[in-house]
């Protein structure tokens, strides 16, 4: 709880002063993919202060991060009733396109880059977070689809 | 299928709430909250973002390297208080001292900043429009404000322009950010002369309100020149004189 807590913080941090990669977003992102079976709702309402804080710092309208980041976790949650979600596969992907879209709404640059970058830190963070969970509840093979 | 807690209700609620409050924000009926959050935000960024400036990494205590960046800081913001009241262009009467407490890039440090965010905001009468001076040089422009924030774009940020003329050759043009390090002076006549190491100045273009650019600041120095006879027009790439990413402190130039 508190590695989650500090991952969050600093997130929050960098965005917040010194970075335009997305990072709450990733963080947000892989904890709904953890912890969707329990902790959505936790996951949901973390996104929305969590995009208030961002927005209030990054002098953007006040609940534009909110409504971005509930809206994509929302998708992801729908994704989530047919199919696996806990997979490398997934975060890769939903994290590259939540990123390219959360830059282009934002009007940042370098937006392939950064999503690129952003889906590999969301892999490892899945990877780190999934371990230091419950390990034996998750796949980690590129081949899991199911 | 999984048994899992519904999160429609969840969801639809964080949604009409987010919502809510971005509506009333774009109508600037949340100023009021926005003001009282980031009083509580704002030290924690203006120190983070001093820490992370001032940090050169090694493997000091981490209490002694934030009180260092502390002190660093002050006898910077001390230096630069004295250093922009000592320039008579423009007026100290109109200035406001700012603290940087975001640099928001892809890789800090590294990738290219195109703008910062600063502590002054509406609260401090200051305006979208109002340009940012360091000493005698030209920095950027207020884009947004909010209640104790203003974001700024640098000289640099791509759609960034207006006009400028060299000091020596009296060549009128006018400045393009391109979203790199360097910046351009475009359409000057093939009749003006531009000369490599010339300095370029703010030709000066303030409005009705006192928004704008005021003449004379400096915006940089031309490194290279591209002028081809059959062309309409001939550019220059400027160098800019001040490093954005090592000032910890700025000036609002107040309008009217």
């Amino acid at each position: 709880m508190f590695f989650l807590l500090l991952i969050v913080l600093a997130a929050l941090l960098l965005e917040s002063v010194a970075i335009t990669l997305p990072l709450f977003l990733i963080v947000v992102l892989v904890m709904l993919v953890i912890f969707s079976e329990k902790q959505n709702n936790l996951v949901l309402a973390l996104a929305f202060f969590g995009g208030l804080i961002l927005d209030v710092s990054a002098v953007r309208y006040l609940g534009s991060t909110s409504l971005f980041l509930t809206c994509w976790l929302f998708l992801i949650l729908l994704y989530e009733r047919k199919y696996e979600i806990n997979t490398i596969p997934f975060v890769l992907a939903s994290s590259f396109f939540g990123i390219i879209l959360y830059l282009w709404f934002f009007g940042y640059g370098e937006i392939l880059i950064q999503a690129g970058v952003g889906s590999i830190i969301a892999v490892l963070l899945f990877k780190i977070l999934s371990v230091r969970s419950a390990p034996q509840n998750f796949q980690f093979s590129i081949f899991n689809f199911h | 299928m999984r048994g899992r807690r519904k999160f429609f209700p969840v969801f639809v609620g964080f949604f009409l709430l987010s919502l809510l409050i971005f509506i009333f924000s774009q109508k600037g009926w949340v100023n009021g909250v926005t003001g009282v959050l980031q009083t509580i935000t704002l030290p924690i960024q203006r120190y983070s973002f001093s820490f992370f400036h001032s940090s050169s990494g090694g493997d000091e205590n981490i209490d002694l390297r934030m009180q260092a960046a502390k002190v660093a800081a002050l006898e910077k913001d001390n230096q630069a208080l004295r250093d922009q009241f000592a320039v008579i262009n423009p007026s100290s009467k109109t200035l406001i001292p700012a603290f940087i407490v975001g640099m928001p890039a892809f890789l800090p440090g590294i990738s290219i900043v195109d703008e910062i965010i600063i502590d002054k905001g509406s609260d401090d009468k200051i305006k979208p429009g109002s340009s940012i001076v360091f000493k005698d040089n030209l920095i950027g422009k207020i884009v947004k404000t909010s209640p104790h924030l203003s974001v700024v774009d640098l000289l640099n940020h791509k759609g960034f322009s207006f006009t400028a003329k060299t000091t020596a050759t009296h060549a009128l043009g006018i400045m393009q950010g391109t979203g790199t390090e360097t910046i351009v002076l475009n359409n000057v006549l093939l009749s003006d002369t531009l000369q490599k190491g010339d300095i370029v100045v703010t030709k000066g273009d303030i409005n009705s309100d006192g928004l704008g650019f005021p003449p004379d600041l400096i915006i940089g120095k031309i490194i290279s020149i591209n002028k081809k006879a059959s062309a309409l027009f001939q550019s220059a790439e400027v160098e800019r004189l001040v490093d954005v990413t090592r000032l910890e402190m700025v000036f609002v130039v107040l309008g009217g």
